[in-house]
């Protein structure tokens, strides 16, 4: 055996060499499992232990880590659940009332346009609390109201191709925001979406992945508005300590910052928000629902008196839905129903732009997209009309005396 | 699992296959190689595999009748038989490819085309005699179905895969045994690891490039874009297929193959026909051999090997996909290659500087052809190529920089290895103790990207 391995140490260097970096690999796999790298599979063995250690290494996770790495994403959260609701709304209070469209009166005519996935929660079975309170759901009922179809967009839907992953999503009948208090219940104070123009966004923020990196290259918003993206941003790294995205200021030099220090030192009225297409690869929509709901938390009390736009994922073309189980509508359309019950109507809006980029099946048009999941260049402008189109004006603020000069 | 750059494959079939292969008595390989081969192929393919097996079976059949045509109207009837075969097998090869296109791409079959011509190679070799000894079933199974070349080639022929030598043992010929060494298995290795490396951290870096232009679209990219891109993808093709090449000969060179060369430096050639003798050499040659020649080649008069060439290049167009880009690929390098023949050969040998420059500046826009199916896109590209003809759309002046910021280390590594003294560097040096350690990271700098962006779903953050 030994006179063997010499003559292969001596013979095939190469071989030996390799054979000796798998064999180190393979011990340091075994060591972190179950622990470092618990939140890693090897898909039932599919996959050779190895590759747990190369994933590790491109997360910062290394078998001597502990368990402590392997559940990082959750204590970032700090605490901020702690605050939610409490000093949401903030700067708005004021205004109910003021030139607000609804009522305080949940029965206001809303049926007809009622959005879909936001009928606000009364089932007392499906009940499920987001944030550990515990209310008496027949008492919440009372209070409960639903926001006018004329405050967010409708949440487009689109055909199922059968072909979507399942351990991506949750069940359709999952009931999300059930609150009836806080920033997340619609209080009655209700604005309406209407055009504006560019100067709308000057003092706007557009947080998002590629597709937002396409908006600011393309979409002739670089001197309109401030843009916070990098391509592969996702909901569960907006607020990392360690991960920058390219900011850009209106007009200005791009620099990298933290979504946390920039929303800490710059003030802005009003904050975009367009990510989900890279989160569709992480299970599931509830998952991608609670960071959401997390994420909107913490921006709404850094900067407590911007209007928060969710921007509904747009979807992918026929060819990308009908064939990946990742990147398909059902999973879009699923995920967008679940976000858009976050809005308020009163400082959280749902805006979703697929209405004017699909067709009758809620296909992102082939002519639009070159690769089945971005807008080409020559589309990126239709994106910014939809903006301008649906942009809510708080009567008698500043921005509105702007944006009517 | 059929990708050779893919985990499963090297750290659970490949060192499964190759420890039992090792072991076993020789005799036993080509039956392990096709059995091998088939379960391979199952994994990729699923069902095509009773397909793949039912063709080997006719095949091996209809090759033996030939083999043992009594009588004296011999040759009229190997003739017929041979005919017979290779009709079979053609057509099998078009009803697929026309289903694929018509129907939905996934019916075609995977490396249908390459075992097919490996098939048809061989049935003409015999025919031809040009195998003085009798191949067996596992013999002949196994070179039709031998998984390092299964799903792209390189179409090897059997007499480079089983050699015959004559004994003086009553006259007769055999072949030999393959050999397996420590030797080989070191420098199978060392081609395997390079040709990783050329696929993970040179093709597949290099193909997101290609992809962030079709997302823009080609009416928004500006013109040194569209020739970074056009430049982005010639090398994504090369060293995706080149590494292939080296992978499969790689793994060759472990089970006592020889080494198959496909690529030879291509980009160092003089001239466009050149280009094509170094370029895919295996398929060339087989076209040569069993197409160029059988019309009678350069044998003939002017028109008539204007003729043969362009029959050629039509069919080689056909060969790669079905559609009308590829129909026009052909056509123009048939063209190219009849202009340098006939009009500017002179000038070539005088003035070799034209030669490299047909290469360097034509093929890369012969593979924007190549790259776009939809006609009316490739117009838009090439108007964007070469401005003249319209401006673009929402153009964003600074798109050149921005992505030769982010991708100039792999395509300065792509023309560097096209330059035909580094790669050979490595070869000649390769029991260096600095090559050595150079493979062996390159090795595992491509595991690394393999293993990140595989069968992780946490990994689909790429948007």
């Amino acid at each position: 055996m030994l006179i063997f391995l010499r003559r292969v140490l001596r013979r095939a260097p190469l071989l030996a060499l390799i054979l000796f970096i798998w064999l180190v690999l393979t011990v340091l796999s075994l060591v972190g499992r179950g622990r470092a790298y618990k939140n890693y599979s090897t898909e039932h063995g599919r996959l050779p232990g190895l590759s747990i250690v190369m994933r590790g290494i491109h997360d910062h996770v290394y078998p001597w880590s502990g368990d402590k790495a392997a559940s990082s994403s959750a204590d970032a959260d700090e605490d901020i659940e702690a605050d939610e609701g409490g000093g949401s709304g903030a700067g708005l209070k004021g205004d109910s009332g003021s030139g607000a469209v609804g009522e305080q009166d949940g029965n206001s005519g809303t049926e007809a346009g009622k959005i879909e996935g936001i009928e606000a929660d009364t089932d007392s079975k499906q009940g499920q609390k987001q944030d550990g309170k515990t209310e008496n759901p027949e008492k919440s009922a009372e209070v409960s109201m639903e926001i006018p179809a004329s405050s967010c967009s409708k949440v487009v839907s689109a055909k199922d191709y059968g072909v979507a992953d399942e351990s991506y999503l949750s069940p359709d009948d999952t009931v999300y925001n059930t609150d009836k208090e806080g920033l997340f219940a619609p209080n009655g104070t209700y604005y309406s979406l209407q055009e504006v123009d560019d100067s709308y966004f000057a003092d706007a923020l557009m947080i998002g992945d590629s597709r937002t990196v396409g908006l600011y290259e393309y979409g002739d918003m670089a001197n309109v508005t401030s843009f916070m993206a990098r391509e592969s941003a996702s909901i569960y790294d907006l607020f990392d300590d360690d991960e920058k995205l390219d900011y850009t200021p209106k007009g200005k030099e791009t620099t990298r910052r933290t979504l946390k220090d920039l929303l800490s030192k710059a003030k802005f009225k009003k904050i975009y928000i367009s990510v989900g297409v890279n989160e569709l690869g992480v299970p599931d929509t509830k998952d991608y629902y609670e960071e959401f709901r997390k994420v909107v938390t913490k921006i709404n009390k850094l900067q407590p008196d911007a209007l928060i736009y969710i921007q509904g994922i747009m979807h992918v073309s026929k060819n990308m839905s009908s064939t990946d189980r990742v990147y398909n509508n059902r999973a879009i359309v699923q995920r967008n129903k679940a976000i858009a019950t976050l809005a308020n109507g009163r400082n959280i809006f749902y805006i979703d732009m697929n209405a004017d980029l699909c067709d009758e099946n809620g296909d992102l048009k082939e002519e639009f997209t070159g690769d089945g999941i971005h807008l080409k260049a020559a589309s990126c402008e239709r994106w910014h009309r939809f903006l301008r189109k649906n942009a809510i004006v708080i009567p008698g603020s500043a921005e509105t005396a702007s944006s009517e000069q | 699992m059929v990708n050779f750059s893919g985990l499963e494959f090297i750290f659970r079939f490949l060192p499964v296959f190759l420890i039992i292969y090792w072991i076993i008595p020789s005799r036993y390989r080509d039956a392990l190689l096709f059995v091998g081969s088939l379960v391979f192929y199952a994994f990729g393919a699923k069902l095509f595999v009773i397909l793949l097996f039912l063709l080997v079976l006719v095949n091996y059949v209809l090759g033996e009748m030939v083999w043992v045509m009594p009588g004296r109207r011999r040759k009229v009837q190997q003739r017929q038989m041979l005919v017979t075969i290779v009709t079979v097998d053609v057509i099998v090869l078009i009803v697929f490819k026309i289903l694929a296109l018509k129907v939905k791409a996934s019916l075609l079959p995977l490396g249908l085309s390459f075992y097919i011509f490996k098939m048809i190679s061989y049935q003409a070799d015999l025919y031809l005699g040009r195998m003085r000894r009798r191949p067996s079933f596992m013999q002949a199974a196994a070179y039709f179905t031998m998984f390092p070349q299964i799903a792209q080639g390189p179409i090897m022929r059997f007499s480079q895969g089983w050699i015959e030598k004559p004994t003086n043992v009553r006259r007769q010929t055999v072949y030999i045994e393959r050999s397996v060494s420590l030797a080989k298995v070191e420098d199978g290795i060392c081609f395997f690891a390079m040709g990783l490396g050329m696929k993970i951290l040179i093709a597949d870096r290099l193909g997101i490039l290609w992809n962030e232009i079709i997302k823009i679209g080609f009416e928004s990219i500006s013109t040194p874009l569209a020739w970074l891109g056009a430049v982005g993808y010639s090398l994504e093709l090369y060293f995706d297929f080149w590494g292939y090449s080296l992978m499969a000969a790689g793994i060759g060179l472990m089970l006592g193959f020889r080494f198959v060369q496909n690529f030879i430096h291509p980009y160092a050639a003089c001239g466009i026909a050149d280009f094509y003798r170094r370029w895919h050499a295996t398929l060339g040659s087989w076209f040569r051999d069993y197409v160029y020649i059988p019309l009678g080649g350069s044998r003939c008069g002017t028109f008539a090997v204007i003729r043969n060439l362009m029959i050629v290049w039509l069919l080689t167009g056909f060969w790669h996909g079905g559609t009308l880009n590829f129909v026009i690929w052909g056509l123009v390098l048939g063209l190219l290659i009849v202009w340098e023949k006939f009009v500017v050969k002179g000038l070539i040998r005088r003035v070799p500087l034209i030669g490299h420059l047909h290469v360097i500046v034509l093929i890369p826009l012969t593979w924007v052809i190549f790259a776009i199916s939809d006609l009316k896109e490739l117009g838009i590209y090439f108007t964007r190529l070469f401005p003249f003809f319209g401006t673009g759309t929402a153009v964003n002046p600074g798109d050149f920089a921005k992505y030769m910021g982010i991708y100039w280390p792999f395509l300065t590594a792509g023309i560097l290895l096209c330059v035909p003294v580094f790669y050979n560097l490595v070869i000649w040096k390769r029991r260096n103790p600095i090559v050595i350690v150079l493979l062996a990271v390159v090795f595992w700098c491509s595991v690394y990207f393999s293993s990140i962006s595989a069968g992780n779903p946490f990994m689909y953050f790429s948007f």
